[in-house]
């Protein structure tokens, strides 16, 4: 009987470890779509997809994102991930090709992120980008991380959200980072918006 | 460690003893995420093609995504709030959109591709 249950267990012990193999492996790196050139801190990145170009920290990760039903384009930058929650620090720039007014997207918008986990909304204020009227909220929340481990502790995940139209595109930013490195990254998101500039 | 896990191999769903002890609803919570690889491992498109055509691969965002959204899905339908402060999160990130929840994945399961 004893031996039964040793090889249960021996057989148990395989699956579990296999099935860590199932998640995805860190930081992959993905072909970007584009060209990049080196400059002193930053890197140029130009998007076919997006129609615009913008600088980034030549050590992040790219991704560009089109949805099935064409709601949306999307460019997904990573930084350095934080392993004990096995989260990175996170930008995305998102073009909506359907859009209502600059008012009632932002409205839509913050009614869907209340349903996030003790939504705190720190601030929100008018901005400029890409030399246009923009609206910016900073807000955190908590979500469980390591995402569906069993280790999952509760994480304060910091947001700062930029709404702009360029012509009958909506631009949605989203830079998003475990609190405590919120303001180590931000000034990525501010050469960002500093750089960023759209060629058609 | 994951909550639960997928074996396409052996078509087995494999569940953490603790959350099988927990609750039956905490049960079918991870049968719904689970049942969800398995329902696309018998047909990947699930009727929506990739953008630009293509194949669509074994795991994705997209399945993963699917995966939360099902999961919570079962989570509201039996009333399970308050049980998990994990499955809470999740389920509430899931609520917040289809492209900020796809964001948070991606964020996490970075090599995964897309479809």
């Amino acid at each position: 009987m004893k031996r039964i249950f040793s090889v249960f267990f021996l057989v148990l012990f395989v699956i579990m470890i296999s099935a860590c193999s199932r998640e995805a492996p860190v930081g992959q790196k993905e072909e970007a779509k584009g060209k990049s050139m080196n400059k002193d801190k930053f890197s140029l990145y130009q998007s076919a997809l997006l129609k615009i170009s913008f600088q980034y920290p030549p050590s992040w990760q790219m991704k560009e994102i089109e949805n099935p039903k064409g709601s949306y384009r999307q460019i997904h930058l990573v930084g350095p991930r934080r392993e004990d929650i096995g989260f990175p620090v996170s930008i995305t720039i998102t073009a909506f090709s359907r859009s209502e007014s600059l008012k009632d997207e932002v409205i839509k918008y913050l009614l869907r992120k209340k349903r996030l986990k003790d939504f705190n909304l720190l601030k929100r204020s008018d901005d400029i980008w890409a030399d246009e009227t923009a609206e910016a909220f900073e807000f955190t929340y908590l979500v469980s991380l390591p995402l569906y481990s069993v280790k999952a502790q509760q994480a304060v995940i910091q947001e700062r959200t930029i709404f702009f139209k360029k012509g009958e595109i909506l631009y949605k930013v989203s830079f998003f980072v475990d609190r405590e490195r919120f303001a180590e990254f931000t000034e990525v998101l501010e050469n960002l918006k500093e750089s960023l500039s759209f060629s058609g | 460690m994951a909550m639960a896990w997928f074996e396409p191999a052996n078509n087995a769903v494999i569940i953490n003893s603790y959350y099988l002890r927990k609750s039956p609803k905490m049960t079918a919570i991870l049968l719904a995420h689970e049942g969800t690889h398995l329902q696309w491992k018998c047909d990947l498109t699930m009727g929506t093609p990739i953008p630009g055509g293509g194949e669509r691969s074994p795991n994705s965002i997209d399945q993963e995504y699917h995966a939360f959204l099902n999961q919570t899905l079962v989570w509201e339908e039996i009333e399970v709030v308050g049980e998990d402060e994990s499955i809470d999160s999740w389920a509430a990130l899931i609520s917040s959109g289809e492209e900020r929840a796809k964001a948070f994945i991606r964020a996490v399961y970075w090599g995964l591709p897309e479809y």
